[in-house]
């Protein structure tokens, strides 16, 4: 129902060329009822939202049902989830650019982030717990937020590079993941940094 | 010498440029540096300048990715153009580009064929085998069969134009010619590195080619798989075999090397001669050697086709009878651009001569009935390079000498000039029909 709700949602804007204005329009575009539409969405903007945090979702539980996916390394992880990513996403691609023209005013863009964000790092967290577990990733406990944030970034700008992406079949957007993705990946897995602070430790150490 | 490792892929365009200026500026610095020295010491240590040039440059080249590479590759086969120094810096860039990942490696299978590598073969290797310039090969396996399956990077067609912009100052001041003057160069390698990406095409070409071939003894040629192949994935038969260098290593004997040299050298004049178009990137990546004294041969990627008129003016100056006949000589020249009418009579007389020596030194091969490669051979070649390029006119040209389809002609035939040297290949270079043919196309 959640998917309908969502699919009704970029449907009845891209007809109308306008978001629907309250929830009575969209219910009856959908012929449910509102109490129906409350029980997954409290508003429309709610439902605006979850077009791109639904997408990523289902993109994440896709892969982590993969057995190929368990054995990838964490950089070939987030290259996977954002191919994924992209592919759900090219079917309201039409909707998405109409939706984002808003973006010029920043505001609007952010608001529509917002819960994508939450739900990103949500999975990142996980994502990076594995690989610290298994000694991918170093453990830089109060930077780990960082590191968050630096792929969550990576994210929002792999999806304005594939909204002005005009590619067939945005294979630009592949070499964009590929590339951004190696590079968030050196600058977040061990690197000088975690030599630095090793030698800064030790440093310390001596001059006590 | 050991490959150095690259910690980053330059990606942005403007990083790119930012790695090129740099090198532009070292090679600067290392002329200085020559120059200060030979003033000083008097010792003329050209050698001690082509190496800093060759290391930066290569360092720089290394990092990145696509048709620079392949410009890399380019120049380092045209070895006449480029001292020693520099040929083996970049025979370096020759085998290792930084790999792709493996969902890229899905995804761009999958793109093309609609169904992930996993579910149409029996095993797929998701680690590449070998890098090629603008793709990666993987291993794979469908019940008692194993193929080849060569995956290109995505949207590098695109990157080839904006990477040649990059290259071009490096190379324009490499040779001393303005941009304009080296534009029909830059064309060509443009055409040919554009061709190289569609993969459609080098299945056509690799069928036709290697079933026009397939009657020359001791060569193998692998089967390319139309079904599962399209404009970026190429599948073909995985060819056992060793790289030139890996074959040397195991200490083959002379019969064996003698046996594959001979085969490449038929294939070779077969081309050239009866069908007019060559494999032009015989880069040692591309030859498969087998302990046996059979080599397999792929990538069809770069056919240069030669044209009639270039074919009856370029080669006729492998004749002995041809470059002493001044009348037929002078006029082949100027169709080939080594001189033009407007240039004075020294400057004409000068290359003509230098032209005609080194052409002399180049047809030696084909002078004798059986011939002997040797390093000193090629270290003559390389030697009398040098000399002409001591030539003001060659040094800093007024205007650009050198048809465009002479390019890819000299480099290939410099590839195997290199690759029978290393073979110490003593072959049968007779019989040479096209030599009679020509002479009497020339009525000498």
């Amino acid at each position: 129902m959640k998917t309908q709700i969502i699919q009704g949602l970029v449907k009845y804007s891209l007809e109308h060329e306008k978001s629907p204005t309250n929830v009575y329009q969209l219910a009856k575009f959908l012929s449910i009822t509102e109490e129906e539409f409350y029980e997954y969405f409290s508003s429309i903007e709610a439902v605006e939202e979850a077009v791109l945090t639904q997408s990523w979702s289902d993109a994440f539980h896709a892969l982590s049902s993969d057995n190929t996916f368990s054995n990838f390394t964490l950089k070939e992880k987030l290259i996977s989830l954002h191919f994924g990513w992209i592919e759900k996403l090219t079917a309201m691609r039409s909707y998405l650019q109409w939706k984002t023209k808003e973006w010029k005013n920043p505001m609007v863009g952010l608001a529509l982030l917002k819960t994508l964000r939450t739900q990103v790092i949500a999975d990142l967290e996980m994502l990076f717990k594995v690989a610290q577990q298994n000694g991918e990733l170093p453990d830089r406990k109060f930077l780990d937020k960082l590191s968050n944030e630096a792929v969550w970034m990576n994210t929002a700008f792999i999806l304005h590079f594939w909204l002005n992406d005009s590619s067939p079949r945005f294979e630009k957007t592949d070499a964009c993941i590929e590339k951004s993705i190696g590079l968030t990946m050196d600058l977040i897995g061990r690197n000088t940094l975690d030599q630095a602070i090793d030698f800064g430790k030790f440093l310390f150490q001596q001059s006590k | 010498m050991t490959t150095p490792t690259q910690d980053k892929i330059p990606t942005s365009k403007v990083e790119r440029a930012l790695k090129l200026v740099g090198t532009g500026a070292k090679i600067g610095s290392n002329y200085l540096k020559y120059y200060t020295k030979k003033t000083l010491s008097g010792v003329d240590n050209k050698e001690e300048l082509h190496n800093n040039n060759a290391e930066d440059i290569y360092q720089s080249l290394s990092q990145l990715k696509g048709s620079a590479l392949k410009v890399a590759q380019m120049l380092s086969m045209d070895k006449n153009l480029l001292p020693r120094a520099y040929t083996q810096q970049f025979a370096l860039s020759q085998y290792s580009a930084p790999p792709m990942s493996a969902p890229l490696v899905i995804r761009t299978f999958q793109r093309s064929y609609g169904k992930p590598p996993q579910e149409v073969f029996d095993e797929f290797s998701l680690q590449s085998s070998a890098a090629a310039s603008i793709g990666q090969v993987h291993k794979a396996r469908i019940g008692e069969r194993w193929f080849a399956v060569k995956i290109q990077y995505p949207g590098i067609a695109d990157s080839i134009q904006s990477d040649l912009k990059l290259v071009k100052p490096m190379a324009n001041a490499m040779f001393g010619l303005s941009e304009k003057e080296m534009q029909k160069y830059f064309q060509e390698v443009e055409e040919k590195l554009l061709e190289e990406t569609n993969y459609e095409l080098e299945l056509k070409r690799s069928n036709e080619m290697s079933q026009r071939c397939s009657h020359l003894p001791n060569l193998v040629f692998p089967t390319y798989y139309s079904e599962y192949s399209s404009s970026k994935v190429l599948v073909m038969d995985w060819m056992g075999g060793m790289h030139l260098k890996e074959f040397l290593n195991t200490n083959p004997s002379q019969e064996v090397k003698n046996k594959i040299a001979q085969a490449l050298w038929d294939f070779y004049e077969f081309q050239l001669h009866h069908l007019k178009a060559i494999h032009a990137d015989p880069h040692p990546g591309n030859f498969l050697f087998q302990p046996d004294g059979t080599v397999g041969i792929i990538d069809f990627g770069c056919i240069k086709e030669v044209p009639e008129d270039f074919y009856l003016h370029y080669f006729p100056l492998l004749i002995p009878e041809v470059r002493t006949n001044e009348k037929v000589a002078n006029q082949l020249l100027s169709n080939i651009e080594i001189v033009f009418p407007a240039d004075s009579q020294e400057i004409r007389k000068e290359l003509t001569d230098a032209f005609l020596e080194m052409t002399a030194l180049l047809s030696r091969p084909f002078e004798s009935p059986k011939f002997h490669f040797t390093t000193e051979f090629i270290d003559s070649i390389y030697a009398k390079g040098e000399e002409i390029y001591q030539i003001p006119e060659v040094k800093k040209p007024t205007q650009p000498r050198g048809s465009k389809h002479a390019l890819y002609v000299n480099r290939t035939y410099f590839g195997i000039y290199s690759m029978m040297a290393d073979l110490n290949a003593e072959i049968i270079t007779a019989p040479k029909e096209w030599s009679e043919a020509l002479k009497n196309h020339w009525n000498i």
